[in-house]
């Protein structure tokens, strides 16, 4: 019976051994390939690390930027990684960078500290390193270019203050449903739009509970508020979703049809499509950098462009009602 | 017989056994004593009311199944990512007018399930009128053959005008139910512990749901003049919350007076008792983790009817939400010990917190304080150890 288990614990230990050697082959070619890849003559390459493809925010910036990529033709080879929103992946991309040599490097970190010491060695290394959408610590980078929310926040209270009777004599409720109050987009978001309805004597602004960016809690959120409230004018969501399930709660008690939704970001295949639909009144958008950052980039690495270390470009907002909304959808766009 | 009775019911003579099948009643009454007094109307509404059943009833059908797997002392990380990729299915079967990622995964394993369902029911009516089993197997296999080709063609005539409500139904139970069933075959056969069988799922129909929702994982809306679930126009709370207690009512049943329900908790009690008493462990443990996959993806579909999008990452995290349920409702990690009753108290009484928090206009980071202090003190007071441990203090100090 012992020599029996024995013998079976055996088999078990070798088969292990056998799968993790044949992992190692099946992945070894994929990673060679990874790095055998070299620059041809009069191209550049561009290496882009992305924190996260999660949001779908960071799918419109990627595919915005490949396809600015492809506007270049042969002139840009452009390389993105997916660093699963983990800042060690992030660093390790930009190492992985430097080894490869590439031209320039566009990053969008995680946070501000992490990836500051890799962006350090990749500009001393002579690479110029433009930081996109959340700045980092370390200023030494050759641009940052992202939106600002407090410019987005400021936006979106002054077109609440408007639909409220306009700068002076506005009057009336608004309810915040926040995003993930431990982000800086969220803080902004929210201390910009108090900064411009906070001057307004008759205006009120309630709420401000956490619905971590997510439709299934900006709903809930709104479901409980609009029972205690009953007499709210307008809802401020911090993104498009959460608005979007406050909609969802105030139709199904019958009061859509009385309070403005404003929502943030003007996703062509989200709040583009809200708006159209008349489900919400206004989007703000939030804009994606990595146009912008490629154009530095190739304008840098052609002489175009002189680098100042530090310098800020702060991406514009746009306000997207009714009106002017069919310039944010997606022009093939086929839904209903 | 009666040593199982109690490990069922956890019914014990002790006042421990007591304060544990007790417990989460008296912390639920205590929860609604709560919102009465400081919400009033507001919180005993039947709006507020149909609004909290509406939002617990989709986290209620994988705590359901996390309970069965974890009265068989294993445990099921992946019910938060099998609920992302049923609701990015369900959207785009609801949504897509042609052959996408979505169908190419849930049709071919609706089709094998039809298949394996027609080949059992067949060849099982054959012997049991006593013909031989090889004409019974000719003839099951048969008659799965036919149900395959049946279920393959109504669901391609689907494909052209969006699944219907029926079909979305029927097939992200099945997906579900397959990949729950993978896990527990895995976990049967290769003799490897359910925490990382299911993780190594969890992570895995996490990316399966980002592959098929393409470009790195984008939401799939699902507008309402679509022919599936009215999912914007009508409030879908009154059938989730059917859902959610017939669910529970046949779980009940199952766990309370089937067979197989007693030997989850033989080999929650004890693996190695229940397999020499005859108990087919593997085949529990495989139904067991299916019954769990298919609840979760179930919820998925419920999902999808609440919130009007398929998304790769709704269900994120919710696999904590769910075991947070299942053990403030007096199920045992250990195994063996715990009822479907208890989780959907303990459902409640996290569903119920939110609201009254919300009513109080009490801030997020507050509110997520005292949800970790609910979880700790149920535990806590089900277990008794903490009289138990305040009384060997006192007798220290009085010596």
């Amino acid at each position: 019976m012992e020599q029996k288990m024995h013998d079976r614990i055996g088999a078990i230990h070798t088969r292990r051994y056998l799968l993790s050697a044949l992992t190692i082959l099946l992945l070894l070619p994929v990673v060679m390939t990874g790095c055998a890849k070299s620059a041809d003559e009069g191209t550049w390459v561009i290496g882009f690390s992305q924190v996260t493809v999660k949001e779908p925010w960071r799918v419109v910036f990627n595919e915005n930027l490949r396809a600015k990529a492809l506007e270049y033709g042969d002139a840009v080879d452009l390389i993105v990684l997916d660093a699963d929103d983990r800042t060690e992946n992030q660093v390790e991309h930009i190492q992985i960078f430097i080894s490869r040599q590439v031209d320039a490097i566009l990053i969008s970190p995680k946070e501000a500290s992490g990836c500051s010491r890799a962006i350090q060695e990749a500009t001393e290394a002579g690479i110029p390193v433009i930081v996109l959408d959340r700045d980092t610590t370390w200023k030494g980078y050759a641009a940052f270019i992202g939106a600002s929310n407090l410019v987005i926040g400021r936006a979106a209270g002054t077109y609440a203050v408007q639909q409220l009777g306009g700068a002076g004599s506005a009057e009336g409720k608004i309810y915040e449903i926040c995003g993930a109050l431990a982000s800086t987009p969220a803080q902004e978001r929210r201390d910009g739009f108090h900064e411009v309805v906070g001057q307004e004597p008759g205006v009120v602004i309630l709420g401000g509970l956490d619905g971590d960016w997510k439709l299934d809690q900006g709903k809930a959120i709104a479901q409980d508020a609009l029972q205690i409230h009953r007499d709210i004018d307008i809802i401020y969501a911090h993104n498009d979703p959460m608005a979007y399930g406050a909609y969802q709660a105030a139709r199904e008690m019958g009061v859509a049809d009385r309070i403005r939704f404003l929502g943030i970001d003007g996703l062509p295949e989200e709040g583009a499509v809200w708006v159209r639909n008349g489900i919400l009144a206004a989007t703000f958008l939030y804009s994606t950098p990595g146009e912008a950052g490629l154009e530095i980039a190739i304008d840098i690495l052609e002489g175009r462009r002189e680098i100042t270390p530090g310098e800020r470009i702060t991406l514009p907002t746009a306000t997207i009602t009714a009106e002017n909304v069919t310039e944010f959808l997606k022009q093939d766009d086929p839904r209903p | 017989m009666n040593g199982l009775d109690e490990q069922m019911t956890g019914t014990t003579s002790t006042a421990r056994g007591l304060a544990r099948r007790l417990g989460p009643f008296l912390g639920l009454i205590g929860i609604l004593l709560a919102g009465v007094v400081l919400n009033g109307q507001t919180f005993l509404s039947l709006y507020n009311q149909l609004n909290v059943l509406g939002r617990v009833s989709i986290i209620a059908l994988p705590a359901i199944g996390m309970t069965l797997v974890i009265i068989s002392a294993g445990i099921d990380l992946s019910v938060g990512s099998l609920l992302s990729l049923s609701t990015v299915a369900c959207a785009m079967l609801l949504m897509e007018r042609e052959w996408t990622r979505a169908t190419s995964i849930t049709v071919p394993l609706f089709i094998l399930f039809a298949l394996m369902v027609g080949y059992f029911i067949g060849r099982g009516i054959l012997i049991h009128k006593g013909h031989d089993r090889k004409r019974a197997d000719i003839v099951g296999l048969i008659a799965g053959l036919l149900m395959a080709v049946a279920v393959g063609l109504w669901s391609s005539a689907q494909v052209a005008h969006g699944f219907s409500t029926i079909a979305v139904l029927l097939i992200i139970p099945i997906l579900g139910l397959f990949l729950g069933a993978f896990n527990g075959v895995i976990i049967a056969k290769g003799r490897i512990q359910p925490f990382i069988v299911t993780l190594g799922m969890m992570s895995a129909a996490m990316g399966l749901a980002k592959f098929i929702a393409g470009r790195g994982g984008q939401i799939h809306p699902i507008y309402y003049q679509s022919a599936g679930y009215s999912a914007e126009g009508t409030v879908n709370i009154a059938p989730q919350s059917f859902d959610f207690l017939s669910s529970q009512v046949v779980i009940h049943f199952t766990l309370t007076r089937l067979r197989f329900g007693r030997h989850i908790y033989a080999i929650g009690g004890n693996e190695e008792t229940a397999r020499l008493s005859g108990v087919n462990v593997d085949r529990v443990k495989m139904m067991v983790y299916g019954i769990c996959g298919s609840l979760s993806a179930l919820a998925g579909v419920l999902y999808c009817a609440s919130y009007s999008q398929g998304k790769p990452d709704a269900g994120a995290t919710w696999e904590l939400d769910a075991i947070a349920a299942v053990v403030i409702g007096g199920t045992s990690l250990m195994g063996g010990r715990g009822t479907v009753i208890g989780t959907m108290v303990g459902v409640l009484i996290l569903g119920y917190l939110g609201n009254i928090l919300n009513l109080q206009e009490v801030p997020s980071e507050v509110q997520d304080i005292l949800k970790g202090v609910i979880i700790i003190g149920a535990v806590l007071l089900q277990e008794g150890t903490l009289l138990w441990w305040l009384r060997g203090i006192k007798r220290k100090r009085i010596s």
